[in-house]
């Protein structure tokens, strides 16, 4: 008897063990299933009979702040889509942006896509080779209106021709501007304080860092001459890098050039880049650089820029909107900062390095049942983001459910968005802000980046500090006209896939370049051994890549 | 066979208990094994592991054929060999002191405190550590100024940066083979201590011919069990501390893997090394297993 009631519990417990397994499992299985029921119930599809459901996966971002009550799963855009447009977004998974590729690359390793999602030009690609996302030729020519067309057509065809592999569109270029310029920016107060010129040459810069470090016009007992951080050369770096640095030498970072005779060569190996290393290993050795920059990342060295200890630093257009931070303290203006152009160590003009304007594309799964749902999406965001009056409705994709604008950024919430591929805010804003005339701007950015300057100017709301700094008459974006007609700046000219060899062995010499770079400019090695990683670069496969990368280059001529 | 039956009889019930246990470790434990094929493919995750291509060793010859690769194996199994030796010693002399105190409570805290950091990622330590460790504003830089030492950028620094690894993992590892080894002594016979003291032992003495034969069994096993690790040198901990000028002396294997398997999406290369991986921490538990029985007369199994 004792011991049939004893073996009864073990299987008991068994069973247990089993079923409790089984039930979660079921469970979450059913979680994403649930609340579309719910949703379809209640909400009204005007233009579709039925909702369809694109699923995507999206980055939080420390810019995005929700309404109360509103997250990821829940929030007024998503519902806003699904009113106008009979899409539901739900989101497989969210993660930081810090995290978001590294999990994105899991997602893709363990086949688990979502419909919807923005991958590298190398996932392109790999997805591509691994049949693993859609052909949506058809689907694009179908669903996108003349409008969409002609939004992402605007710079003759260029990036879509980028996402097209072997003349199958496989996904959406993430589109941006591709004449995305770095500037030089400098504390304008400690100029005059100096009694420093503004700097017109590369010699300008490393006297006004000099004098940065030896004056300390911050006063803080430890100043330096530049900001850099520790992955000056990636392009995420929008701030603390060092690329326009190498572009005052006529160095680039990781570009495909043409040479005298029509070649096309790495600037990586270039010998302007060892003029550009020994300049740098020579502010190093004077104390302008941070020593600990290689392990400080961009936030932590911008508490540098913030706390007054350095005056000098290279970044994008929109370098003012991390400045702010340090240059507005309980409502008042207490650093001031100018933006120029990057000078250059010779007579003949720096040369900005820029992209092709895509890095990303939207890629739809091959499993997904509503590409068209897709498509939508993509119309949609467009039209809103382009329009100069939104109407009541378009606002929320924008603001949110009250409709105004109060720094939450929800555009982000948006799961595809691109941006336009030609902009002339350097010709218009710097003229409009000058003269408060809004009259003459022409696009909807435009529109929110002339408000935010007269926030500013007219003294309502001094956080918007940043925006003038970029867009008004002295800004970031009034350098760009100049730049554009004299054409001083240097494209790539190799956008195709990475190649077989690239492939392999990109990383290893990145590795190995960043390592050297790293070591001329600490002053760890002789700034000679430059010449040996020429040669090692060479061997290491470098000589393969430039021999592939050449037979692309004559097959797309 | 009658006998047989008669234990199965009685004893089922227990052999059910393995069960799930035993299912869980086929699931976990040797179902993921078919992944080594990945190895020798070209792995791509659409086509799965069986339909993906099959290359050959040719992940292996790039592994090969990496540069750096003996520099790479060299700094893991510098930084590991370190660790080991380093994680042996440290908890070991603190346990005997600590079984050497007398208050009671004194022991727990200490024991306690020195506990803590086992939970600490390495992710936030490594924040604490630049900091502590910065040649302009850290403590430890400012402390050794007062000696007139000139600033020491210890994370920048080839010379430096793998005994930081040790010592900060050392750190952050002592109070829980600190805990093991206090289980061990707790097991010593009080007896041999009271003989030895008639015999005219002093406490180091004591320490000396009791304490120590008396925890070698443990110490055995867990060097035994370290010694399978000789090629894992740490990788949260130095991926989230290294950077481009230490290159030289930190990449270790597991950055290496890192870099190209999961930025460079190569998981057929990766796993390549990881399979190497497995197959040198194989020999080397071997030998050490055999090695145990046959010096100091030990078996784990």
């Amino acid at each position: 008897m004792r011991r049939k009631s004893k073996a009864l519990l073990i299987l008991l417990f068994v069973l247990s063990m089993a079923l409790t397994a089984c039930g979660g499992t079921k469970e979450e299985a059913q979680k994403p299933a649930e609340p579309t029921k719910e949703q379809t119930q209640t909400t009204e599809t005007p233009k579709e009979n039925e909702v369809i459901e694109v699923s995507t996966v999206s980055q939080s971002d420390p810019y995005l702040k929700f309404d109360e009550g509103e997250s990821f799963d829940k929030n007024a855009v998503y519902d806003q889509y699904e009113k106008d447009l009979g899409v539901k977004i739900t989101n497989k998974w969210v993660a930081d942006v810090t995290q978001f590729k590294e999990k994105l690359k899991m997602t893709i390793a363990s086949n688990d896509i979502p419909d919807l999602m923005l991958v590298s030009a190398t996932q392109l690609k790999e997805l591509t080779e691994a049949d693993m996302i859609m052909d949506i030729t058809d689907v694009y020519d179908k669903n996108a209106t003349d409008n969409t067309k002609k939004f992402l057509t605007m710079d003759g065809g260029m990036q879509m021709k980028t996402a097209t592999i072997d003349g199958k569109l496989m996904g959406i270029p993430s589109s941006y501007n591709p004449y995305n310029f770095q500037y030089l920016y400098v504390r304008t107060d400690w100029l005059k304080k100096l009694n420093l010129p503004e700097p017109k040459t590369m010699q300008d810069v490393l006297t006004i860092a000099e004098a940065f470090k030896t004056k300390d016009p911050g006063g803080t007992g430890k100043p330096y001459g530049i900001a850099v951080s520790k992955e000056p050369f990636k392009i995420d770096t929008g701030v603390t890098g060092l690329r326009a640095f190498l572009n005052g030498y006529h160095a680039y970072e990781n570009l495909w050039m043409e040479d005298a005779s029509g070649n096309l060569v790495n600037s990586d190996i270039q010998p302007q880049v060892k003029d550009a290393l020994k300049a740098l290993q020579d502010m190093f050795k004077k104390g302008l650089i941070d020593p600990e920059f290689a392990v400080k990342d961009t936030e932590k060295e911008a508490e540098l820029l913030y706390n007054n200890n350095v005056g000098l630093v290279f970044g994008a257009s929109w370098t003012p909107a991390q400045l702010v931070k340090g240059a507005v303290k309980d409502g008042k203006v207490v650093q001031e900062w100018g933006a120029y152009p990057i000078p250059s160590i010779d007579g003949s003009p720096t040369l900005n390095q820029i992209g092709i304007g895509v890095d990303d594309y939207y890629v739809i799964s091959k499993q997904a049942k509503h590409p068209e749902g897709v498509i939508r999406l993509l119309n949609q965001w467009i039209v809103v983001d382009n329009t100069m009056t939104p109407t009541d409705e378009q606002k929320i994709y924008l603001y949110g459910k009250d409709k105004k604008e109060k720094g939450n950024n929800y555009w982000l919430l948006s799961p595809l968005r691109v941006g336009k591929q030609l902009d002339n805010n350097g010709e218009i804003l710097p003229k409009a802000i000058e003269t408060k005339d809004p009259s003459i701007l022409q696009t909807a950015d435009q529109k929110g980046r002339y408000e935010r300057a007269m926030k500013f100017i007219d003294g309502s709301d001094i956080n918007m500090w940043w925006e003038p700094l970029i867009s008004g008459p002295n800004g970031a974006v009034s350098h760009n006209p100049k730049i554009l007609q004299n054409k001083e700046y240097l494209q790539n000219k190799f956008y195709g896939a990475p190649t077989p060899t690239m492939a392999d062995r990109q990383e290893i010499l990145l590795k190995k370049r960043d390592e050297i770079y790293f070591k001329i400019i600490m002053n760890q090695v002789s700034v000679d051994e430059f010449d040996k990683f020429v040669g090692e670069w060479k061997k290491l496969g470098g000589d393969d890549i430039t021999k592939e990368v050449n037979e692309w280059y004559a097959s797309h001529k | 066979m009658n006998v047989l039956t008669r234990m199965w009889k009685r004893e089922w019930p227990l052999h059910m208990m393995l069960l799930p246990g035993l299912i869980l470790v086929l699931i976990f434990c040797y179902y993921p094994m078919a992944g080594i094929m990945m190895a020798f493919q070209k792995y791509i995750p659409n086509k799965g592991l069986l339909g993906s291509p099959f290359i050959g060793m040719k992940n292996f010859q790039l592994l090969i054929d990496y540069p750096d690769i003996g520099r790479v194996f060299l700094n893991t199994i510098y930084i590991a060999v370190m660790k080991i030796i380093a994680g042996l010693i440290v908890p070991i002399t603190i346990a005997i002191l600590l079984n050497e105190l007398r208050k009671e409570w004194v022991k727990r805290t200490f024991q306690t405190l020195v506990y803590l950091p086992h939970f600490l990622s390495w992710v936030l330590l490594s924040g604490i550590l630049v900091d502590i460790l910065s040649p302009s504003a850290g403590i430890l830089n400012q402390f050794l100024s007062i000696f007139g030492i000139k600033p020491i950028f210890f994370l920048g620094d080839n010379a430096w940066f793998p005994y930081v690894m040790v010592i900060s993992d050392v750190w952050k590892e002592f109070g829980f083979g600190t805990i093991v080894y206090l289980a061990a002594l707790t097991g010593i016979n009080p007896s041999l201590y009271e003989a030895a003291e008639i015999d005219g032992a002093g406490r180091f003495k004591q320490i000396l011919n009791v304490t120590l034969p008396g925890m070698m069994p443990i110490i055995i096993l867990m060097l035994t069990l370290n010694i399978g690790n000789v090629l894992n040198a740490g990788f949260e901990q130095i991926f989230n501390l290294y950077s481009p000028p230490v290159y030289e002396s930190a990449d270790i294997i597991d950055t290496f893997v890192y870099r190209m398997g999961v930025q460079q999406a190569q998981f057929g290369f990766a796993t390549a090394v990881g399979l190497l991986k497995s197959i040198v921490s194989f020999i080397f538990i071997s030998v050490s297993y055999v090695l145990a029985y046959r010096i100091a007369n030990y078996r784990i199994f």
